[in-house]
């Protein structure tokens, strides 16, 4: 009876508790709110009764004009307005304190989602099998620890990343954050509810658990909470880097036209966002794999080996999933950018950064390859893989023809003798591989055949059992066979119709891309019901290789977010605000391509040294005290320690 | 018992893997080629009454020619060619090839009939406003010229070669207009739009450096520019807080200073008598500086013309007569004295510290100097300004005698010639 | 015994009848006039492909599969043949060292796909740099010899001078301007429009329709207003300006002047130029040519003139529209 009393009591509490956390939400609001009105008002008093209009720099007709509400964007003055240490260039610094905590925050927001999807299917299969359900959420629990370390870096690098804006680029920040103002208000006080909801969330772990009772969901409803402020909050930041990018909400001297949600909801907010957030999940998943594999290599035991081996299989597979849609994510971005200006998007494929378009599919290359080079390490662990052994050649060959039509530069280097002697700029062969068409049948086919394998790795234990698996098998040959056939169709196709036409095929070829995605894992899944396995699968016998391959999977997915962060940032030019705020630091120009490679290099190393130093401290967390090992050994069950 | 922490192998191995992968990406992209974007050039905020002329003049040559060696850069092969462009198509320099738009070195053009060489693009831009074709250029675009809106309305060769900046088409040099539009239309971007995009000042410098080229003294593209406009020079823009800090360096004389200040900073008065100048009593080397009396004769003098005839000297007004006596002091000596003015005042005076002290100068008349009880030296053709009666016949006498002894007029007119000669070499490197 | 050599005399031949054709072409710089280049390297390269196909099935059936330790070098090497000598116009050395380096990278991972197969090429490897027997105790001298002579002979060809013209980037289709001023007229290039793009209804013809054009004769009597414009703008190409003197009769910038040009002029029937363009940035080029090039395009190479001094608007654009019209391309559009 008293224990149905305290179970009450609790959920009394607990109900109080998600109740003051949603006031806690509304109060940035209302904060905000009454900033916002006073701040209106203080500007009909200054302009004696009718407030001048401003024209919109990006909106039309409707809301084409605003009222001026604040001062126009200031003419920066070299040394004035920039600050300096020493001859560093100021904007190098910028840039690393930028990176540093760009990594960090995306890491941090991006764990929460998959502890939000690793916490639920434990709760899903504990009704089952407890034993599985907790494995789950074990790992949700593990991934949650690395979470909070790095989520306190997060902040010193958020500290650090202000203060340097305000030390180095006063007055770029100073007209940023005039316009922003409410905004960067709330985004402070979000974090408050972000980090009372993650404290609970994760101190709250064991005190919540109840396998799969209501107290479990609640903890998982914490996890939604937390998930859903830290996109809030990511958005909020988004905002800012697509203002500066593509302004609206101000007219052409830079005035803030009063409506801050149109400052908000600039031209490229949205693709970014979405392009940002599927890179966030994917990002997080290749750095908690790394952990695992960090964790697989450095492991002293049988056990703890195959702990990591599955955990950095569960992680790269959610990395996989992400990052499938991310190149169409991309794609959609693009076209944006050139709706918005036909210029930037010139100046991203043909012009000034060209090259980096070839650094990134270098970098998406060598992540698919990579990926697809794990899976066939991880399927050394598998008994019955080895029928599959023959087929790896053959996709790995795909995967290099792919390479070389994606790699292939429009605008090749060569000497004039060499221009002479291949008789025009463009080579009458892998001329052809240097456009657009070439690329998305590349990308595609590369896409296709990396799902190809992970279907291949899923039945790679299994002998199946269902009486149309011969059927099913060629269904899925064909299936394949096809898609690819009508991706190669489409892309040639495209040689020979007008690009606005070629930019609609596209479609059909991602489409086919997703039907093999999608068709092809449910036969896949409806097939190995009831198969029987080979052999027990042998958690941490895959091979060293693949443990490094994981690495290079989550190093190399660090440099294309840098290298792609360089190039979005790169296309403003001399512009700090296109178009509205002109830099008129000596740092105005745009760095080449080899000097942003050292930097996003020394970037990376910097994030991956701080990230190793927390990878080690999670483990020596998890290293138990000689006297608990010993009390193990007698078989004292020692409670936990957290 | 051994305490299980990771080992530290793995992390090694781990950061070695990972530092070769960041190497091996580093060092593809640096292997990728490289290709800086300059971000172009802004605009150059100067308070141009706060530069001395000769900094504007050299404003002018960097934008033009993007260098201050030019003719350097032509003989090794190069194209001196600076934001502006112009080289493009104007010729400067005989040894440069540029025929599109009427050259500005001043070499024959037949179907105009220009002479060549014999007179400068300066002295070229005073015919041009009063070539019958302007007139007509003005009656025919009194509307305002298309593209710019401006009615051609240039009164002087200043004034001229700034509305050509702003308005190519107000009038097109026969034989270099656009085909078939019977020299209406000429081929010359507007430069203040985009792309060449020139801000005012930097307009002014351009024409500052056309003027002092061909004519060292003639330093008038500020007040061309104003009167063109009808307004202050930088105005509408942002005001400047401050004027120039003193830098260390060289004494320049400001707009901020009283013309005791600039004075005694340029040291004037060890050779010059002015009038309301504290210190300036005693100097004996060059004329008494009564400029609102002395300067209308000496522009009318005949050895003035003479100088304007042979190019040397171009003032029409007391102001630039002034003005040209500080800035090319060879371009004229008064009868009696030798060419023995420091020639570097163009370094040292700011535009607004320059108007300051010639404003002073041109107050000063034979009145002022008298109520100070300040004459002319005896070698001043005008001759005392206290009448002969009363003068100090003694002391006088004396006085001639020591100059003419010092300077011959002999060796007059031959230094004057040599300094004018530096004058120009130094103006066209 | 016998039965060996037979084996290895036999993969020799498979290998000399393969490597026939590659050096016949190789020494022939090119079967001219009989198959065009490009087809004939496809034909080989595929042909390659399955005989290297075959013969390692062979090779395998045969009971002598080669180590990966020797696999790999081979696979180097035919690919670095394909790319080097079949490959035909050459490639330049920058594509080909990327491609190479693709190639390195996926032989090696081709090595280590399965432990066995890692184990195959490795051990030799560690064999050599650990065993006390004379052989690998030879090839570890041999190693430490080889190498840094290797080392050095890339330094001194890295020192030695070049004769060659240094390497130029150009950038060759850089980011416009947002408009251009063409005989007194401002021309955004963002939004402008080909107007001489006229269906027959009078209309504008979408891009794309145009292709119901294709392949006609525009010289005929009675044609579509289009196949008018197509003349017009042909006449424009042929007469007026005179484009055929550099980009050539048939469009593809082999014009009789166009070999004293460096770079040579852009070539319309290549997929990479026109067909990549919108026709206002095509216009933006006629109109100003080499001199308005944007500041990213350096050198500046283009000996283009700013055809607006000679033609007028019209006339440039019926010129874009011929262009489009001969070589069967469509212009870009982001619509």
């Amino acid at each position: 009876m008293s224990v149905i009393q305290g179970e009450k009591k609790k959920k009394v509490g607990v109900l109080l508790l998600l109740s003051m956390l949603g006031l806690l939400i509304l109060l940035p609001f209302a904060v905000t709110t009454t900033f916002a009105s006073g701040e209106e008002e203080a500007v009909a008093e200054e302009g004696d009764g009718e407030p001048k209009m401003g024209k919109d720099v990006f909106y039309k007709e409707e809301g084409q004009f605003g009222p001026i509400s604040s001062r126009p964007a200031p003419e920066l003055v070299y040394p004035d307005d920039y600050g300096t240490y020493g001859d560093y260039q100021s904007r190098t610094i910028l840039w690393i304190a930028n990176q540093q905590h760009l990594y960090f925050g995306s890491f941090v927001l991006a764990v929460p989602m998959f502890v939000w999807v690793m916490e639920l299917i434990g709760i899903l299969k504990y009704g089952k099998d407890p034993k599985e359900g907790k494995k789950f959420d074990d790992l949700a629990h593990e991934m949650m620890k690395i979470s909070l370390t790095a989520y306190s870096v997060t902040a010193i690098l958020g500290g650090i990343l202000i203060f340097t804006f305000l030390a180095l680029y006063p007055g770029f920040f100073g007209y940023l954050a005039s316009i922003f103002r409410p905004v960067m208000h709330l985004y402070a006080l979000l974090f408050i509810l972000e980090s009372g909801v993650l404290y609970v969330y994760y101190y709250g772990w064991d005190a919540f658990n109840d396998g799969n009772g209501d107290w479990k969901w609640t903890h998982l409803g914490l996890c939604t909470l937390l998930n859903a402020v830290g996109i809030v909050l990511m958005v909020m930041a988004n905002t800012w880097v697509s203002f500066m990018m593509s302004p609206a909400g101000v007219d052409e001297a830079g005035h803030f036209l009063g409506d801050i949600w149109k400052v908000m909801h600039n031209p490229l907010m949205v693709p970014i966002v979405i392009h940002r957030i599927l890179g966030n999940m994917s990002f997080g998943g290749g750095v908690v794999a790394a952990y695992a594999a960090f964790r697989f290599l450095s492991a002293t035991n049988q056990a703890e080996k195959a702990h990591y081996d599955w955990m950095s299989y569960i992680a790269s597979f959610m990395a996989v999933m992400f990052l499938i849609p991310l190149p169409f994510a991309g794609y959609w971005l693009m076209r944006e950018i050139y709706g918005y200006r036909q210029q930037m998007g010139i100046t991203l494929m043909g012009g000034l950064l060209a090259w980096v378009f070839i650094m990134q599919a270098t970098m998406i290359a060598t992540l698919f390859i990579t990926v697809n080079y794990y899976l066939m390490q991880a399927m050394g662990r598998i008994p019955g893989s080895e029928r599959y052994h023959g087929a790896f050649k053959f996709i790995l060959a795909i995967l290099v023809i792919s390479t070389i039509s994606w790699l292939t530069p429009h605008t090749l280097v060569m000497t004039p003798a060499e221009l002479k002697a291949m008789g025009g700029a463009q080579h009458p062969i892998v001329g052809n591989y240097g456009v657009m068409s070439a690329k998305n049948t590349a990308i595609n086919t590369m896409i296709t055949t990396t799902v190809a394998t992970f279907l291949i790795y899923q039945r790679s234990n299994f002998n199946l059992k269902v009486p149309w698996a011969w059927k099913g098998n060629i269904f899925l040959v064909c299936l394949f066979a096809l898609a690819e056939l009508n991706i190669l169709f489409l892309g040639i196709y495209g040689y020979f119709i007008p690009a606005n036409v070629r930019i609609g095929l596209s479609v059909p070829q991602v489409a086919s891309t997703l039907t093999c995605l999608f068709v092809g894992s449910t036969i896949n899944a409806k097939m190995l019901k009831g198969a029987e396995p080979i052999g027990e699968i042998r958690w941490g016998q895959m091979s060293r290789r693949g443990a490094y391959a994981l690495f290079m999977l989550a190093v190399a997915f660090t440099w294309t977010m840098a290298v792609m962060g360089y190039l979005r940032s790169s296309v403003r030019l001399h512009w700090h605000v296109n178009e509205i705020l002109r830099d008129n630091s000596p740092w105005a120009f745009t760095n080449p391509l080899g000097y942003a490679g050292n930097i996003n290099s020394l970037n990376v190393l910097l994030f991956w040294t701080m990230l190793l130093f927390v990878f080690w401290l999670a483990s020596l967390y998890a290293t138990k005290s000689p006297l608990a090992r010993e009390a193990e050994a007698r078989g004292e069950v020692v409670a936990a320690s957290h | 018992m051994r305490r299980q922490f990771v080992n530290g192998s793995v992390i090694l191995k781990v950061a070695l893997w990972y530092c070769a992968i960041l190497g091996g990406f580093a060092g593809y992209t640096n292997w990728l080629p490289q290709i800086r974007g300059d971000a172009p050039e802004a605009a150059v905020a100067v308070d141009v009454s706060n530069v001395t002329p000769e900094m504007l003049q050299e404003m002018g040559e960097s934008i033009i020619y993007g260098s201050h060696d030019p003719l350097g850069m032509l003989q090794r092969g190069e194209g001196p060619i600076g934001k502006g462009q112009c080289p493009l198509c104007h010729r400067f320099f005989m040894e440069q090839k540029a025929d599109r738009c009427p050259n500005l070195i001043a070499l024959p053009n037949p179907e105009t009939g220009d002479e060549g060489l014999k007179v400068t693009e300066e002295q070229r831009s005073h015919d041009r406003v009063k070539d019958p074709r302007y007139k007509e250029a003005m009656e025919r675009m009194a509307d305002g010229e298309e593209n710019s809106g401006i009615v051609p309305h240039a009164e002087t060769g200043g004034q001229y070669l700034i509305e050509s900046e702003y308005c190519p088409n107000c009038f097109v040099v026969m034989g270099f207009g656009l085909k078939g539009t019977n020299d209406t239309v000429s081929p010359m971007p507007i430069i203040n739009k985009p792309p060449i995009q020139l801000v005012d000042t930097e307009i002014v410098a351009v024409v500052s450096y056309l003027q002092m080229r061909d004519d060292p003294g003639k330093f008038t593209a500020i007040e061309d520019w104003e009167a063109y406009w009808g307004k202050t020079l930088g105005e509408g823009e942002e005001e400047i807080k401050e004027e120039a800090p003193a830098a260390p360096g060289p004494k320049v004389a400001l707009g901020s200073e009283t013309p005791e200040e600039i004075v005694t900073k340029m040291t004037c008065y060890a050779c010059h008598k002015i009038p309301g100048i504290e210190v300036a009593k005693t100097g004996m080397v060059g004329p008494l500086l009564i400029e609102g009396s002395s300067a209308p004769h000496r522009i009318a003098s005949a050895e003035y013309k003479a100088r304007v005839k042979e190019g040397l000297a171009s003032a029409t007004t007391p102001r630039e007569y002034i003005i040209e006596s500080i800035i090319s002091p060879g371009a004229f000596v008064v009868p009696g004295f030798a060419d023995d003015m420091l020639k570097d005042f163009k370094h040292k005076f700011t535009v607004s510290g320059l108007d300051v002290l010639v404003d002073h100068l041109l107050a000063q008349t034979e009145e002022t100097a008298i109520a100070e009880g300040l004459d002319r030296l005896p070698n001043e053709k005008e001759g005392s300004l206290v009448k002969p009666a009363e003068a100090k016949i003694d002391n006088g006498e004396k006085t001639v005698k020591k100059s003419i002894e010092e300077f011959g007029d002999e060796q007059d007119a031959h230094l004057s010639i040599a300094g004018l000669e530096n004058a120009h070499a130094k103006s066209f490197n | 015994m016998i039965k060996i050599r037979n084996k290895t005399l036999f993969a020799q031949i498979m290998a000399i009848i393969l490597a026939v054709p590659m050096l016949a072409w190789a020494g022939g710089g090119g079967a001219t006039g009989f198959i065009d280049a490009g087809t004939f390297a496809l034909v080989i390269e595929v042909g390659l492909a399955l005989g290297a196909i075959i013969l390692a099935t062979v090779v395998k059936k045969m009971g002598m599969p080669l180590p990966k330790l020797v696999q790999a070098p081979i696979l180097w090497a035919v690919c670095y043949i394909a790319f080097r000598v079949i490959l035909q116009p050459p490639i330049p050395f920058s594509l080909l060292a990327m491609y190479m380096g693709v190639c390195t990278v996926c032989i090696l991972l081709y090595c280590s796909l399965t432990t066995e197969s890692w184990e195959e090429f490795s051990n030799p490897i560690a064999k050599m740099l650990r065993a006390n027997s004379g052989g690998a105790k030879m090839s570890r001298y041999a190693t430490f010899v080889i190498l840094p002579g290797l080392i050095a002979f890339q330094t001194y060809d890295m020192m030695l001078p070049k004769f060659g013209e240094p390497i130029e980037l150009r950038t060759v289709h850089p980011a416009p301007p947002a408009s251009i001023n063409t005989h007194k007229k401002v021309i955004n290039l963002q939004t402008a429009e080909n107007p001489f793009r006229i269906g027959d209804d009078g209309n504008y013809l979408k891009v794309g329709d145009e292709s119901k054009y294709f392949g006609g004769n525009a010289w005929t009597g009675d044609v579509p207003v289009f196949l008018q414009k197509v003349q017009e703008g042909g006449q424009v190409f042929f007469g007026t300006a005179g484009c055929f003197f550099c980009h050539g009769d048939n469009l593809d910038g082999l014009g009789p002047f166009s070999f004293a040009f460096n770079p040579i002029p852009a070539n319309f029937a290549d997929s990479g130029t026109i067909a990549q363009l919108q026709e206002s940035f095509v216009f933006w080029r006629v109109a100003k040519g080499g001199p308005d090039l944007s500041r990213e395009a350096f050198p500046w190479a283009s000996a283009m003139p700013p055809w607006e001094k000679h033609l007028t608007t019209p006339e440039i654009w019926k010129v874009i529209i011929f262009e489009y019209w001969h070589t069967g391309f469509f212009p870009r559009t982001w619509g």
